[in-house]
């Protein structure tokens, strides 16, 4: 991921191919193609190469007959998912989720890095931020178990201290009302240290003489943060916006799905959900396809437009 | 970030509720798992009763000994690291 100003990549223009200087780059350069050579291939194996099998969306597939013994159909799984009852839901649940996560859960680690950076250097600020990565290393299914126990009614300590505090207890997953907010917390407490470590990095890379500049001309704490701090990680809150832009269509599989029960359906019910009961469960492969490329291109979409935006008012973009 | 200078109350007051918040957080951040712990090493009825908090109750390796005995994939290690 290279952030290149448009200013410099104009200035830079098109370079003259020397095809006898390039081998003899890469060849000096070989460990280092040795080293990006197993990316490379992961990225083709299970990305580029399963995308010969999209055709998929526009058969009646039989996995059995193959595309040969397949009837061509054009665009009617599209159309017949834009046409279901469900579609207008589904969207808006992928997109919704995706919103609140970005007005919550994004500015989260950013929120968090600035107070991990007023904390004085040493053991406490240490300490803090390798217990924040804690979360993000349990796998999905621990930290579903772990909501469930936490928000139970009967041995949980959410509805343990709502007791005490003298009111009902509530079934918290058995509500869809609830759904969301269960889905954003927690995804704080699972992402938000580590989510913390990029902007961590761009704050160490602010020059201290800005700091003690802004000293001598009597700026606070408070002051530090808004001119020098937050200008400073600009670029790095940018990128990963874009990134997260990108995303807006897609929620995590694996937790949604866990979440998932009969009573929060109506508004637990996402696209990846819905490909996978289409695709899998139901064995409708041409129409779970269908969604998927839907969805791909509209992330694709969405991606390049933050991507154009933030180049026009930012200068600042991925490609 | 303490560069130069003394600190004014305001930075103070926000140097205190700072270093608060950072204890709760981590108080956040580790209670689930340490809860987690404790119910995996106490025994079932303190647990149903909910009053395992961070500490195990009645503490006993019983759920450890059924969970080794389980032999879905063969061996219980697969389970461990997938």
């Amino acid at each position: 991921m290279e952030v290149t100003g448009v200013e410099r990549q104009k200035k830079i223009g098109k370079p003259k191919v020397n095809h006898k200087k390039v081998r003899a780059k890469i060849w000096a350069d070989r460990y280092m193609y040795l080293m990006i050579l197993p990316v490379v291939i992961y990225f083709v194996l299970f990305h580029y190469w399963p995308m010969l099998w999209l055709r998929i969306a526009f058969y009646d597939y039989k996995i059995l007959k193959g595309f040969e013994g397949s009837k061509f159909v054009g665009l009617k799984h599209f159309k017949s998912f834009i046409q279901s009852p469900d579609f207008l839901n589904i969207i808006w649940n992928t997109l919704y989720l995706n919103l609140l996560s970005l007005a919550f859960a994004f500015p989260a680690p950013i929120v968090f890095a600035l107070l991990l950076n007023e904390l004085a250097a040493g053991k406490f600020k240490k300490t803090v931020q390798t217990i924040s990565y804690l979360p993000h290393f349990l796998s999905m299914v621990v930290v579903v178990s772990m909501i469930k126990n936490i928000l139970s009614p009967s041995i949980g300590i959410v509805n343990s201290i709502m007791k005490n505090m003298g009111m009902e207890e509530i079934y918290f997953l058995g509500e869809a009302k609830y759904f969301r907010p269960i889905m954003i917390i927690s995804g704080i407490w699972q992402e938000m240290g580590w989510g913390s470590i990029i902007y961590l990095s761009a704050l160490s890379g602010i020059d201290p003489e800005l700091y003690e500049a802004a000293v001598m001309d009597g700026a606070g704490r408070f002051k530090q943060v808004i001119y020098i701090t937050l200008p400073g990680i600009a670029q790095t809150i940018i990128v990963m916006l874009i990134l997260r832009i990108g995303t807006l269509l897609s929620v995590g599989f694996e937790k949604v799905y866990l979440m998932q029960n009969a009573y929060n359906l109506s508004v637990s019910e996402v696209i990846s959900t819905y490909v996978y009961k289409r695709g899998m469960i139901n064995n409708n492969y041409s129409l779970a396809t269908a969604v998927g490329m839907f969805n791909g291109i509209i992330s694709l979409i969405l991606v390049s437009l933050a991507n154009s935006l933030s180049r026009k008012y930012t200068e600042i973009s991925l490609i | 970030m303490s560069v130069l200078g003394k600190k004014s109350t305001g930075e103070k007051i926000f140097d205190v509720f700072n270093i608060v918040l950072m204890c709760l957080l981590t108080m956040a951040f580790l209670y689930p798992v340490l809860n987690v712990l404790a119910i995996s090493l106490s025994a079932s009825s303190p647990v149903l009763r909910g009053e395992v908090t961070f500490f195990p109750r009645r503490p006993t390796v019983k759920a450890y000994e059924i969970y080794s005995q389980i032999n879905i994939y063969g061996d219980p290690t697969v389970i461990l690291f997938s």
